[in-house]
Order: structure tokens, then sequence, then C-alpha cells
């Protein structure tokens, strides 16, 4: 029993090698975080996606501002797409409308088969029979009640204490995001814009 | 296991024993001797010094928080590092001066800065508030330096953190139970069966019992279903059995950390139950689901292998036999005879036996928690029964009336009953 304890086993390698590897790996799980987002903000393919209204109450939680988009709510497919549940990973089909904004065009399980001017970008439904969302960012629950509420990592803001209000009050859609998609679906917020212009821009470091 | 009040209790007794001449003085020297070395020398620094750590955690916290743009993100993170790194350093500077405590009040200041970090990446990044995934990384980061660096407060954090990430996992995906919880628990647990650490043990414990909690699925929890009562009160029956079959057998010290909340939850399963039968909307046959029979399945041989292996017969027997009695409480709802008045006389009936067999228990085997447990169940029981009487009030007065000669017929034969039970060694001189 007491050979087998933790403890024992570790004491064997020296004290400093053990501090040494604590302190580097502690750091290198902090660099690889800061790493995977950078790669998706240097590399990543550009989307521009509108902003909608979220409930006014929830858009400015301590520093950061909660964004919302018109992919958000996506429509699942009813052929061949068995329910999707929550929590899970699903892959969306962004085409671009008219002014060049993204929109989904589908949604599945498994990584679909991109097309020209097809991007894929990976979420995980958080609600599975959410209502719509119109062109207008307005809140639709009429209609079949089978879409999907899928979060993609691009739903915070955060901005310097006390410059949130600004956003909050700034009128949704105004505001327009560019995100950055990684070949593997991953996602990161790149710059914020208001009324075209860039307020906010983020380097990869 | 050395805690401040055992060696108070030592202090009051030695001069005792040396005066009945049991002990001579010199034992006792040397027996304050070897506490003094088990408690570790002095506390004190270590206690401030890891205060002192929480509240620059802290500072680091609230500066990441502020979001402060003055400092480029990459100098704050940086500073982060650096912070990590003084922190490790220093408790390595700490072991090596032969103060382990300091040590570990510095490896836990430093595993709190890397949650920070944690944080500062986030918010450089836009990272949603995916908090379960923030608390994932801070199990992984307070695991690595608990194994490490033998630290007893990074394990503490750890395990914190282990509960959090799985419950928000559990919570996102609205379904069963959570497996993945066990991939950062078995190694925490298997960490915490060297340790001594009193925090840790509690800890561990908690962790298994918030998992065990959520393992019905969510929405058992979303509507509320009394077959939760029964499941509980199985897992609070295997608790209280384990924990008091380590105590008396010996087995790892952390099982005895089951005991305490094993009987919190048997003491609060007990006397809803009790106000549930009473109450006329709610007094409605049960039944049992998976869970509800899985728990029993497990609760029933560990109260068994008490009953049947525990070294001291008089303690184990009276308690395997109190825990019987809680078990059948909801068996009896399955039966439906709950509605009846029979059905509320035997259940009220048997929340007394098991709080007694609690206090005897207790008072045999000289562990003043069970004591205190009975007494509580007891004496809550007997104020719900007031409350929300058992037919009318002169029923009830009956009811107390048979009860209570019941108990002291047991009380006048428990002697011989004790005496014969297990009967005390003879001395050989």
């Amino acid at each position: 029993m007491r050979a087998l304890s933790a403890d024992n086993l570790v004491a064997k390698v020296p004290l400093v090698w053990r501090a040494l590897a604590t302190a580097l790996l502690l750091g290198l799980v902090l660099l690889a975080l800061v790493e995977q987002r950078a790669r998706i903000l240097r590399g990543g393919t550009e989307i521009r996606l509108r902003s909608v209204p979220v409930d006014p109450r929830d858009l400015f939680r301590g520093g950061y501002v909660i964004l919302a988009y018109p992919i958000s709510t996506v429509e699942a497919e009813a052929a061949g797409q068995p329910g999707f549940q929550r929590g899970e990973r699903v892959y969306v089909s962004l085409g671009r409308d008219e002014q060049g904004f993204a929109k989904a065009t589908g949604v599945t399980r498994d990584w679909p088969k991109a097309g020209e001017d097809i991007v894929v970008i990976a979420g995980r439904v958080t609600a599975n029979s959410a209502c719509a969302t119109n062109a207008n960012g307005d809140v639709d629950c009429s209609g079949r009640r089978n879409r999907l509420r899928i979060t993609y990592g691009l739903e915070s803001y955060f901005v310097p204490q006390g410059e949130g209000k600004a956003i909050e009050t700034t009128d949704k859609a105004r505001i327009e995001v560019v995100a950055a998609v990684s070949s593997s679906g991953e996602a990161a917020i790149k710059r914020l814009l208001i009324d075209g212009k860039p307020v906010y821009a983020e380097p990869p470091y | 296991m050395l805690t401040g009040s055992y060696r108070k209790r030592l202090e009051a007794d030695l001069p005792r024993w040396v005066t009945e001449g049991w002990l001579t003085a010199e034992n006792a020297g040397a027996i304050r001797r070897s506490v003094a070395r088990e408690q570790g020398g002095i506390r004190l620094p270590a206690v401030l010094g890891l205060l002192g750590g929480l509240l620059i955690a802290a500072s680091v916290a609230a500066f990441v928080a502020a979001g402060w743009e003055d400092i480029p993100r990459l100098v704050k993170l940086a500073m982060i590092l650096a912070a990590i790194v003084a922190s490790i350093a220093y408790a390595f500077r700490l072991e090596r001066q032969g103060s382990p405590r300091g040590a570990d009040a510095a490896v836990t200041c430093g595993v709190l800065i890397f949650g920070a970090g944690l944080a500062l990446v986030g918010q450089m990044y836009h990272l949603p508030a995916d908090w379960p995934g923030g608390a994932l990384l801070v199990a992984l980061g307070g695991l690595i330096a608990a194994v490490l660096m033998r630290s007893n407060g990074a394990l503490a954090i750890a395990l914190i953190a282990i509960c959090a990430w799985s419950g928000g996992r559990w919570e996102e995906a609205r379904s069963g139970a959570h497996l993945g919880f066990f991939i950062l628990y078995l190694p925490a647990l298997w960490l915490s069966l060297s340790r001594d650490n009193r925090l840790v043990h509690h800890l561990v414990v908690l962790a298994a019992a918030s998992w065990l909690a959520m393992a019905p699925g969510y929405g058992l929890f979303d509507r509320f279903d009394y077959g939760l009562l029964a499941y509980g009160l199985a897992l609070a029956v295997f608790y209280v059995a384990l924990g008091a079959l380590a105590l008396d057998r010996g087995l790892p010290s952390v099982l005895t950390a089951c005991l305490p909340w094993g009987l919190l939850g048997l003491v609060l399963v007990l006397n809803t139950e009790l106000i549930r039968i009473l109450d006329r909307d709610e007094a409605r046959a049960g039944h049992a689901f998976r869970f509800v029979f899985l728990a029993y399945a497990v609760a029933i041989p560990v109260v068994a292998v008490l009953a049947g292996f525990a070294r001291e017969r008089r303690f184990a027997w009276p308690l395997a036999a109190g825990l019987a009695f809680a078990l059948l409480v909801p068996a009896l709802f399955w039966t439906g005879i709950v509605t009846a008045m029979a059905g509320k006389i035997i259940v009220a009936s048997l929340v007394l036996l098991a709080a007694t067999a609690l206090v005897v228990a207790g008072s045999v085997g000289g562990i003043r928690r069970l004591v205190l447990a009975g007494s509580v169940l007891f004496g809550v029981a007997i104020l719900i029964l007031l409350w929300q009487t058992i037919g009318t009030l002169l029923d009830q007065s009956l009811f107390f009336l048979v009860a209570g000669a019941a108990l002291l017929a047991i009380a006048s034969g428990a002697r011989r009953l004790f005496a014969r039970l297990n009967p005390p060694e003879k001395e050989a001189a």
C-alpha cells in the first residue's frame, strides 16, 4: 500500500526537478491556450457577422458585452437529422448574403463537404427548441420551434472597465463583428466595428 | 489523525495518569514530544503565509478583472507567468528550509495565480464565459502542482474545480451522469490516500457525494421526485457504514471523512420523510427508480459487512440496526400503507428507533458524532411529531407513552445485552 502511494513515488524525483516541471507545465498550459487562440486570429478565414440584440438585462455583465448573431439560431433540417441534443458539438456551414454577412446554410453532426465560398464553423448546441431571429433581429416564436440555439465562442467581448456602457447603449444593428474561423472550425473575434468603422481590433498577441 | 483537540485532551489526561501512577513522568514527556513532533512544529507562520498568499492571488485576480489597458496584454501575461514561477521557486526554498507547510502555501498561491492567468487569457481572446472549461484547466493545473509539489492546498483547489467542471457540464447537457468526472477524480483520490490533511479528505468525500447526487440525471431534479429522498437515504447509509467501518478496521483515513456527511444526510432525509408522511397531501405511495435500487444494492452489503466484520460488535451492531431501520422507511412508502394510520406509526417508530440506535452506537463506541447525530434526529423527530401529530394529540400522547416505556425497558436490559454481545476481555494481571 505504502509503496503505491502517489507521494512516495513522486518523492523519488529530486525536488528541484519537480519544482521546475511544475512551473514549466503551468506556464505551458497558459501559453498553449494563448497560441491556440492566436493561431485562429493569424490564419483563420474572416467572416462578417451582424450583431442582433440580446436580452438587455444580460447585455453588460461584469467586464464584458454579450453578443448574439443571426447564426446563433439555426434551422435544423428535418430530413435525415435525428434530434440534436443539448451540449452536442455541431458544424454549421456558412454562406454569404447580398451584403457579405455570414448566414447559416446548414447544420450537421459531422464535418460537411465544403464547397466554394463555404466556411464551416464549429459550435455547441445550447437549446434545441429555440425561437428564430428574423432579419430585423427580432425574436420570432411563431411557426415550428425546431431551431437550435448554438454558441460559437464569439458571444462575449471583454472591454476595458467603464467602456462596456458605450457599446451597451449603441444600437445593436450598428455593431458588426469580424471573426476568424480556423480550418478546423474554431472561431475567434478579430474586430468589432460600429457603423462599419473599426472600434476595437485584436492582434494575435 | 492528530487534531488540536486531541492534544488538549492529552494535556489534561497525562498529569492525571501520572498522579494515578499508571504512567511515569518520563513516559508522559516522551508522549508529549512524540505528539508535538507529529503536529509538525510551529504552524503559525505557515497559516499566516497561506492567508497572505491568498490575498496576493486575490489581488492578481482583481487586477485581471479590472481589464486595465495601460499595460499591454503580453506584459500582463508575462507578469502572471513570472508570478507563477516566483511562487514555485519560493515553495522550493521553503521546502528546502524544512517548512513543508509554508511550501504548500506558496504552491497554493501559485495555482490560484495560474487560475487568474486563465481568466486573463480568456479576456485577451474574448473566450466565452465557458466556466466549466475554465474549471477543467484549473483542475488540471491544481493536480499537476498537487502531484509534483505534494501540495494539499493545490489538491483542495483541484477537487473544488473538478466538481465545478463536472457540475457545469452536467447542467449543460441536461442528461444523466457525467462520466468524465472520474478521469480527474480518480488521480485526486489516489493522491488523497497518501495525505493526512483533513480538508483534503472531506473534499474528496464531498466531491464523490456531489457526483453521486447528480448521477440520476438533471430531469429528476427538474420535476422533483420523492424517489430522490430514498436515493439520498441509501447514499447516506452507505457513507455512514463506510465511515464507521473505516474507523473500526483502521481503513485509509480518507474514508472516515464519510461519517459526518453521511450522518448529516441521514438526519436530513429521515426528518423530511417524517414531515412528509404526516402531511395530508404529501403522504402518497412512492416508487423506486433504477438509481434507488442501485444505491440500495450498494448500501445493504456495506451495512452487512459492518455488522459482520467490525472488530467492536457492541458498536457496530446497534449502528447497523439503526441504518437498517432507516433503509426500511422508503420501502414502507413503496408498499403504499403510508396513507393509513399504521404506516404513519411504523415510519415514526422506525425514525425514533434509528435515532436511538445511533445514540447507542455512539455512546458504546465513544464516537461523539454518532451521539450528536442520533440526538438531533431524535429531538427534531419529536418536535415534528408534536407539530404534525399522528391522529389527534391524544393519540400522539399515547404514541409517546408507548415509545418512552419501550425505551425504558430497553435501557434496563441494555447492560446485560451488551455484556453478552461482547464480553470485556479479562485483564491478564
